[in-house]
């Protein structure tokens, strides 16, 4: 009772004067105790990093190696030694500039940027100082763009529901501070320069910029939390709150962070019936360096507590780390790395925990920033590489040693051999045993469940050191296979590297109390009731009846594609030519054949399979193409051997929208640590094997990723690389005996039966990754995945062209399928001329670069628009170099003819491969049996479609080819 | 009026009204579209019996592959897994309440779960890759010295799916079977022992399956209509359709392979009244072999 009355008399203030003594002495304490971990903490101690597999040379190591003496308050600017603006926009164009420092000491440097890159490819710059790159990092040193949202509100889609709308990037001036792009080291690099002049060199590695000025600057000096708390005499604490919805971000560092809705009806913005865009999706928000930048508008000044509303699960109950800036400078030192526990649901938490940091705030507009840093897990990091590499290292000095042998029984003295096996397993276990230990200080509960690997990889190789001599027939428990501890291992790495952080809202408050943000169970039950109700409406989208001028069409891409392609629709193509268009997603191409049958098809449809076009053609219900003006300017865009599907007796029936390509990817490391070279020809894939297999590895080739049919896209290629041809010139026989074809069958299944290529491999990304298939054909898809999805073998692999056959004149013929999607008129369109209008703007070069790059910046990277206009491709934000083995590629782009029952020769030439690699039968008797049945087919088929009648050719079936694909791209003369 | 309205037949009409929309009615529409051309996207055309005649005379695969698949398939399939079925009734009604209860939801699980969750299962362990279960297990006992591809190659396709079919065959006549075993009544066995009946052999021969007549014939039809209208499996288990030079090719894929990739959909339907009326003959013969005499 006592106690209350006493705080009773107390004044209001005194009180919070009083609370604030109380919270600086608990900030001092904490951060002592912080420190405190962080001098145990073997993760930081500096003695472990010279241990890493990092450079000697990285900033990592060097910032630490020098005794700190940081002048103040000095800016030095020096502008080019060029006098006019350059442009640097090819690798290695170079800018001088020249310094004089007084002071000797540690230094930051910025620079002046205008970015002047079309695409979304990030800047990169070489530093060099003296002629020297001071550290590693400086090598390619990128310069994130700021990509700044529209300011009005979201874009909607005419469902009502919010559109991620295109975000711009920022053209003028920026003065960007250069520090280590992937954010392993949060802060800015710094560079130690004596007194005297310097000479500095910025050159381009990546991209095209406008560099100016080169500003030299002291390091600025950031306090701590208590430090800052003292040199404040203010002690006001805001009465207001103030929301920030994490949508209203006004720019973002990556092109790709995105914001999607969420179920709650507590969310910033949330509507029942629309999708309503209230979250940053930690997905898009994961990889180092990612910023988002917030304005504020603050209208009492005080101090604030800063919460955020927030959900991780990313990484299992381990923290993730964000740098938070206001108005571009860290309040205090905590700032740095703030942790965000791993929590399921999304929760409301304020900075600080129970004795949350107090933040001053004046009045007026202020900048907030949140920047993913990986810095505290840097150290981990890189052990865990170094870990893995010398496992990688160990297991091929095994594999030397015991030349691959499968035979379990066969007993081993390793240790005679490799003497110190025993001292570097256990140098590894003792080092990811320091590494869990590291880790798991970050953590908030004992074992967590992200570094469970970590523990297996641990006790797989004790379980290798009880029986030393059994290593060599225990790799999958070292290195080789999906469970092993390298693996094991490097997918710990890669998650450690992915720290994504769902946002939905921020709130500065000071005595003000937070919002509920959690919705009540009962509320939520109400909502899912509201939501199966309106289920039965029309949803966004589905296939509705439309007006009679509207141009209806179905489109067979995700829904993402669709949005952006809509938008594009209304804004461009509809006011250009006045045709109202509605898109409706079409989830399986099979409802067109149905809807078809029952006339209730649309006018156009987009992203069907690259046979489907003819399958309509030859039954009458697709347009030839080449009746229409302006068809030859847009099959110009394509490369004429795609074509080779839509090509029906005289007419073209559909055109490709999208494009695969089949080409040879290869571990650059393994593959040149064994010094082979990569195959031109499939000879030179036949003289690598040996090696490969030496090693216990091999090389992969698409057949085997087919289960038990072997469609055309896996075996033509050795159907055209041969010379060889799939039907006679009339159409009306296969040629598959034909003794080009037994050549290349004989290729076909010898890399399978004598050459011991894998017969069956589910999924080539896995091997790749592994190493264990570190050379292979695959395609787009592969790409996709390894650009995407396999960060620890980035920068570490390549692609190059398809293996083909050398010809007598010095040429290698590389035909492969690229065949992927495509678009067609449907016969019973009312609106053909508008259907041609459509797909001709489409297609056209501006509008496919136009789409790629608006699916990217709303979506993604991974929304890659594989666009089949070749110069639209070019264009895409991929690297140069793989742009350029991918058009190479193309040059020999071909599908496989179509003719009435041509699906037997499929068949058959499957069916053969079986044959042939299972069953020993000899090729030729082979194909001639193949050849019979599918002959069979052929002519039953040609006397359907009435090309035969009573065994008797009554029309000639023309058959296109790569050879005379050219003909039939002319536009039918108008009569 | 009223009285005359006022009949017991009007029961019947929500049967009668769901039978003819659901059975009735696809079956003739597929008899009569059997004696059409239909390529499903224009109007089918009447040929008469061209695709019987072509079914007969023409077709290679269905009477080389096809018809002798099905005919193996069911025939080791239908009755093994009907003997088996009715074996693990037998047993499981040995056994006291819980544990019966429990087994006997292991035992029906996987005719549930058949089609993809199962064979996510099986291709796991059949794999030809070196990593699948099987073939990992074969390399590391020096079995064999490179992986065996079960599902791929024509020589262990049919065989994996006769496998993979009797591990899901404990189905609804399962469950019949069990039940008409545990509803017979225990003192007729009391009363063949006091008449001199020696051992549990005569036990099942004279009064078990006597006893139980109607749910052994309810399982035998049930048998032979589910091997018959089995497709999926050999399709699902090698990835394709066609299956690898026809080795695993029943009836049902026949169908499927005509009517949704090659769009003759008059001639699937003229080879699924072909299967219809092999069904018939069949369950007819089995009626006639079980069925109650009387």
């Amino acid at each position: 009772m006592g106690g209350e009355i006493v705080i009773r008399r107390f004044q209001r203030k005194q009180v919070i004067t009083g609370i604030g003594i109380a919270l600086g002495v608990i900030a001092i304490f904490t951060f002592f105790v912080l420190n405190l971990n962080q001098s145990q903490d073997p993760v930081i101690n500096n003695n472990v990093v010279a241990n890493t597999s990092v450079p000697e040379d990285s900033f990592a190591i060097r910032r630490d190696q020098f005794i700190a003496k940081y002048p103040e308050e000095i800016r030095i600017v020096s502008e080019p030694n060029r006098q006019d603006v350059v442009l640097l926009s090819t690798t290695n164009d170079r800018v001088e500039y020249t310094i004089e420092i007084r002071e000797e000491g540690w230094y930051q440097i910025a620079l002046e940027v205008e970015d002047k890159t079309p695409t979304l490819l990030t800047n990169r710059i070489a530093l060099q100082i003296n002629g020297e790159f001071p550290y590693y990092e400086t090598r390619s040193i990128s310069l994130p763009a700021r990509w700044n949202m529209p300011q009005a509100d979201f874009p909607l889609d005419r469902y009502g529901n919010e559109v991620m709308p295109i975000a711009q990037k920022e053209s003028s001036k920026q003065e960007v501070i250069l520090k280590d792009s992937t954010a392993l080291t949060s802060e800015p690099f710094r560079f130690y320069f004596t007194p005297g002049p310097h000479s500095l060199s910025v050159s381009v590695v990546q991209g095209s910029l406008s560099p100016q000025s080169l500003i030299v600057q002291s390091v600025p000096v950031v306090l701590t939390y208590e430090e800052t708390i003292r040199n404040f005499q203010e002690s006001r604490i805001a009465d207001s709150i103030l929301t920030i919805p994490a949508e209203d971000f006004v720019a973002k560092s990556n092109p790709s962070t995105r914001l999607i809705s969420i179920n709650n009806p507590l969310a910033t913005s949330y509507d029942t019936r629309q999708l309503q865009l209230s979250v940053v999706d930690g997905y898009s928000f994961r990889q180092g360096g990612d910023t988002i930048y917030y304005d504020i508008t603050v209208e009492e000044a005080g101090w604030y507590n800063l919460s955020i509303d927030y959900r991780q699960n990313y990484l299992m109950q381990m923290p993730v780390f964000r740098e938070i800036r206001i108005n571009g400078e860290l309040p205090f030192a905590e700032m740095q790395w703030v942790p965000f526990h791993y929590s399921n649901n999304f929760q409301l938490e304020t900075l600080g925990g129970d004795d949350p940091y107090w933040f001053y705030l004046e009045a007026g507009s202020h900048e907030l920033s949140l920047r993913t840093v990986l810095e505290p897990y840097r150290n981990s990091y890189h052990k865990i590489v170094r870990v893995m590499d010398e496992i990688t290292e160990f297991s091929l000095e095994i594999k030397r040693l015991t030349g691959n042998t499968q035979d379990r029984f066969r007993n081993w003295k390793l240790e005679e051999f490799i003497p110190d096996a025993s001292i570097r397993i256990q140098g590894w276990i003792d080092d990811i045993q320091e590494i869990e230990d590291g880790l798991g200080q970050y953590s908030n509960v004992e074992n967590p469940g992200e570094l469970t690997n970590l523990d297996i990889a641990r006790r797989q190789l004790e379980t290798l050191l009880e029986d030393i001599d059994d290593v060599p027939n225990q790799l999958l428990l070292l290195s080789d296979g999906d469970a092993s501890a390298a693996q094991l291992l490097g997918t710990t790495a890669q998650v450690l590297l992915e720290n994504g952080l769902d946002i939905e809202a921020f709130y500065f408050s000071g005595n003000e109390p937070l919002p509920r943000t959690t919705a009540f169970p009962w509320t939520l039950a109400w909502e899912e009731v509201k939501r199966f109700v309106f289920s039965f409406g029309d949803q966004a989208y589905g296939v509705t009846e439309v007006d009679e001028d509207t141009l209806e069409i179905w489109v067979n891409y995700p829904r993402q594609y669709i949005e952006i392609l809509q938008q594009q629709i209304d804004q461009s193509f509809t006011p250009q030519t006045g045709i109202e268009v509605q898109l409706s997603i079409m989830p399986d191409e099979n409802k067109l054949i149905l809807a078809n049958a029952a006339n209730a098809g649309p006018d156009v449809a987009l992203g069907v399979n690259h046979w489907v076009p003819y399958e309509f053609a030859i039954r009458g219900a697709s347009l030839d193409l080449r009746q229409f003006n302006g068809f030859e300017e847009t099959v110009n865009q394509f490369a004429p051997g795609v074509m080779i599907p839509y090509a029906f007796e005289e007419g073209i029936f559909g055109l490709p929208a999208t494009q695969n390509f089949w080409v040879t990817f290869y571990r650059t490391d393994i593959i040149d640590s064994l010094g082979l070279p990569v195959p031109q020809t499939w000879e030179e894939v036949i003289e690598i094997l040996p090696e490969l297999q030496r090693f216990g590895m091999n090389y992969y080739h698409p057949i085997s990723m087919f289960g038990g049919f072997k469609p055309f896209v896996a075996t033509i290629p050795f159907v055209y690389q041969f010379d060889g041809q799939l039907y006679t010139e009339n159409g009306m026989q296969t040629l598959l005996n034909s003794d080009e074809n037994i050549l290349g069958v004989q290729m076909m299944t010898e890399l399978f039966t004598i050459y011991n290529v894998p017969k069956e491999v589910p999924n080539f990304y896995n091997h790749f990754r592994t190493g264990l298939l570190p050379i292979g054909i695959s395609d787009l898809s592969s790409y996709l995945q390894l650009t995407i999805a396999a960060p620890e073998i980035a920068g570490q692999w390549q692609i190059a062209p398809h293996p083909g056959v050398l010809q007598p004149d010095g040429t290698i013929t590389r035909y492969a399928a690229s065949g992927a999607q495509s678009t067609m008129i449907l016969s019973d369109t009312t609106m053909p001329d508008e259907s041609w209008a459509f797909i001709e703007w489409f297609m056209e070069t501006q509008n496919q670069v136009e789409f790629a790059y608006r699916l990217q910046t709303a979506y993604g990277t991974e929304f890659l628009w594989n666009t089949a206009n070749l110069e639209a491709f070019r264009q895409l934000p991929l690297p140069a170099e793989h742009i350029d083995v991918i058009l190479a590629q193309w040059e020999y782009a071909m599908e496989a003819s179509r003719i009435p029952g041509y699906y037997m020769v499929e068949r058959e030439l499957s069916n053969g491969w079986n044959k042939i690699v299972f069953d020993d039968e000899n090729p030729r008797i082979t194909l001639d049996n193949a050849v019979r049945v599918a002959n069979r087919e052929i002519v039953y088929r040609m006397e359907e479609f009435g090309y035969v009648d009573e065994g008797i050719v009554i029309k000639p079936y023309r058959v296109p080819t790569i050879y005379n694909i050219g003909e039939w791209l002319t536009e039918h003369p108008n009569d | 009026m009223i009285r005359r309205m006022n009949s017991p037949l009007w029961f019947l009409v929500p049967y009668v009204f769901l039978f003819i929309v659901f059975i009735i009615i696809p079956v003739v529409l597929a008899i009569g579209l059997s004696f059409t051309y239909f390529n499903t996207i224009e109007f089918p055309e009447f040929v008469g019996l061209r695709n019987y005649i072509e079914l007969l005379t023409r077709d290679e695969v269905f009477m080389q592959n096809v018809l002798p698949n099905t005919i193996r398939f069911s025939f080791i399939v239908g009755p093994v897994g009907y003997l088996m079925s009715f074996i693990l009734a037998w047993m499981l009604a040995q056994i006291p309440h819980r544990p019966r209860t429990l087994f006997a939801i292991i035992l029906y699980s996987p005719s549930m779960t058949a089609g993809i969750a199962m064979t996510v299962v099986w291709t796991v362990m059949f794999s030809g890759n070196a990593t699948g279960y099987i073939n990992s297990m074969l390399l590391s006992f020096g079995i064999s010295q490179e992986p065996v591809q079960f599902l791929t190659s024509p020589d262990f396709l049919m065989n994996i799916m006769i496998l993979v079919s009797l591990w899901g065959s404990m189905g609804v006549g399962f469950l019949a079977m069990l039940a008409g075993i545990l509803n017979i009544d225990q003192s007729l066995y009391e009363a063949a022992y006091m008449d001199g009946m020696k051992n549990r052999w005569q036990e099942i021969f004279y009064i078990t399956i006597p006893s139980m007549k109607p749910q052994m014939l309810f399982g035998a039809v049930m048998a032979v209509v589910g091997t018959f209208q089995v497709g999926a499996i050999g399709v699902q288990l090698s990835g394709a359709n066609p299956t690898p030079q026809n080795a695993g090719q029943l009836i049902v894929n026949h169908i499927e392979d005509f009517g949704f990739i090659r769009y003759l959909m008059g001639y699937a339907s003229a080879i699924s009244v072909v299967l219809l009326i092999m069904i018939y003959v069949i369950s007819k013969a089995t009626f006639q072999v079980l069925g109650d005499k009387e």
